[in-house]
């Protein structure tokens, strides 16, 4: 079993992009906070230290690779999910170079991206 | 480079190598000014400092003037600017034959010649260099005109990558709001709006697997040097053990429509399940491609027919079989493909000459082999009894055993397997 009532933070710069999965992990439990930049992004994990951060790549400032570095160097336990509709080879090896946890393709039904979240949550 | 340019209108120059105690001779000068050039007169340190502005150069040559002309033209030979300057050599009959040979590459005119061969002699060398002048300067504007088109190629692809994201970004959001909607989290929904939803969903997969596909096709099609392995990574296939009889019937059904207004019967035989280990999504594009041909190249009041069945035993290939093939095979009632044409047509770009009147870019059929190829399977070309094609995509049944993984990574560089039987020996069925 998963764990409920996780803090999930999801980056995305496109105003629409994480509406769908923030009503679904609410609707399970779980509370979520939004970011629409990296910046921004790192100011709450430093603040809260969420539990798993969900990251777009392609974003003004400081960009889904950068950040995932970041978070990775404040508190390594910190899950982070790369969200990208980036497709290339090279993509998914920056994702694993900055430490991500896992790397999923956007568009992404968010059935399958929730159960990637809870899997990352579950302690194994 | 530097190529002697003329202005327009200015009169090409001539330069006339000769011995300063020898007086030009009035033919060859009568010879140049017909040809409406303009002579010099040039000793040789003059020929060597003036050689790049004339457009040919001629040698009055005597005995007595050889050995301090001839070496002139060894000048000329080591400077590009000049050593393609065509040559004319006036020779005296005084000259031995024997000397002749060492003149190098030029036109030869006995000093005794008519003032038409003197013309003729002048008027070539001056076309000659003419010639040059144009295959240089057609040469500069194809390098040119080639740069122009990378560059537009290396913008489309960006474009196309940039396009392919930015879409896909956008179908994340209808995929989101519409699996919500779905799995009710936007409130409740009947099991029949369920269904319309779950079509939603899945014509937005599609698209956006297309897009990737575009995207992934310009970055194959313009390859940058820094990631090699990208052009075959971006096409291994995604396998799992998927039913090709669902597949069938599934995209038979979107071509139900085109088939009635063209008055084709469409029929698949696809009853019972028929699980192969492929990636569905290639296979699908695969048979759209086969449908769309089969249904573009049949008259109406023919027939396209898909089936799904066990492929036949290959000698060459049952060995490392753990199970048969599975082949989807399309069978329509049009022209056919003639047996010698049938591997052609399996190559990109490569149309039929009786079909070049039929929208089309010759594509379709190469995709099918690429995915056949990353199957590590194969398309094999027949004829219909009574006249039309019959294609089969052949993809392995199992994992086990095979060597379409190696054939999946190493595509690129793999010989085309695609392959045709003629129809006597085609499969038992």
């Amino acid at each position: 079993m998963s764990r409920t009532g996780a803090h999930i933070l999801l980056v995305d710069d496109h105003p629409k992009a994480l509406e769908p999965f923030e009503m679904r992990l609410k609707a399970l439990g779980h509370r979520t906070t939004t970011a629409h930049n990296g910046e921004v992004a790192m100011g709450i994990v430093e603040r809260d230290r969420p539990d798993l951060v969900v990251l777009d790549v392609t974003m003004p400032e400081m960009n889904g690779y950068q950040a995932c570095r970041a978070i990775k160097r404040i508190d390594p336990k910190i899950g982070v999910i790369i969200l990208t509709a980036k497709t290339e080879a090279a993509d998914r090896f920056w994702a694993s170079q900055s430490g991500a946890d896992d790397f999923l393709n956007k568009p992404i039904d968010p059935a399958a991206l929730v159960q990637r979240i809870e899997a990352l949550l579950t302690p194994s | 480079m530097s190529v002697a340019v003329v202005a327009p209108n200015e009169p090409p120059i001539v330069g006339i190598v000769v011995d300063e105690t020898a007086p030009a001779r009035s033919a060859v000068i009568a010879a140049i000014e017909a040809a409406g050039a303009r002579f010099e007169l040039w000793t040789p340190a003059t020929a060597i400092a003036r050689g790049a502005a004339a457009e040919a150069v001629v040698f009055d040559l005597a005995a007595s003037s050889l050995e301090r002309l001839l070496p002139v033209a060894a000048v000329l030979d080591g400077d590009p600017r000049t050593r393609w300057k065509p040559r004319v050599f006036v020779v005296d009959e005084d000259v031995p034959a024997s000397r002749l040979a060492s003149f190098g590459a030029g036109a030869l005119v006995p000093a005794i010649a008519s003032p038409e061969t003197f013309g003729l002699a002048i008027e070539r060398a001056l076309e000659q260099a003419q010639a040059r002048r144009d295959a240089h300067a057609l040469a500069r504007s194809s390098v040119d005109d080639l740069r122009a088109l990378e560059r537009t190629l290396v913008a489309v692809q960006q474009d196309g990558a940039t396009l392919s994201h930015d879409a896909r970004v956008l179908f994340g959001v209808i995929l989101g709001f519409a699996a919500n909607m779905r799995d009710g989290f936007a409130g409740p929904i009947t099991e029949e709006q369920r269904q319309h939803v779950q079509n939603i969903l899945d014509a937005s997969n599609d698209a956006a697997t297309l897009l990737e596909r575009y995207a992934s096709a310009l970055r194959r099609a313009i390859p940058r040097s820094s990631e090699p392995a990208q052009a075959t990574a971006a096409r291994v296939a995604t396998r799992q053990h998927h039913d090709l009889g669902e597949l069938v019937r599934a995209t038979v059904a979107l071509f139900h429509g085109i088939a009635s207004a063209k008055q084709i019967r469409l029929a698949a035989e696809a009853s019972r399940a028929l699980f192969a280990w492929c990636d569905p999504m290639q296979v699908k594009q695969a048979l759209v491609n086969l449908l769309s041909n089969a249904l573009k190249f049949t008259p109406a009041g023919g027939r396209v027919n898909v089936s799904v069945r066990p492929g036949p035993l290959d000698p060459a290939r049952s060995a490392a079989m753990a199970r048969p093939d599975v082949e989807i095979v399309v069978s329509d009632t049009g022209p056919g493909i003639p047996e010698h044409e049938r591997s052609r047509v399996l190559e990109r770009g490569v149309r039929l000459e009786r079909d070049l009147a039929m929208p089309g870019t010759g594509h379709g059929l190469a995709i099918v082999r690429d995915v056949a190829e990353l199957h590590g399977g194969l398309v094999r070309i027949d004829e219909t009894p009574g006249g039309g094609a019959s294609i089969a995509l052949v993809v392995p049944a199992d994992r086990r055993g095979r060597s379409g993984e190696q054939a999946a990574v190493s595509v690129s560089s793999a010989p085309p397997r695609a392959y045709s039987v003629p129809p006597s020996s085609a499969r038992s069925t």
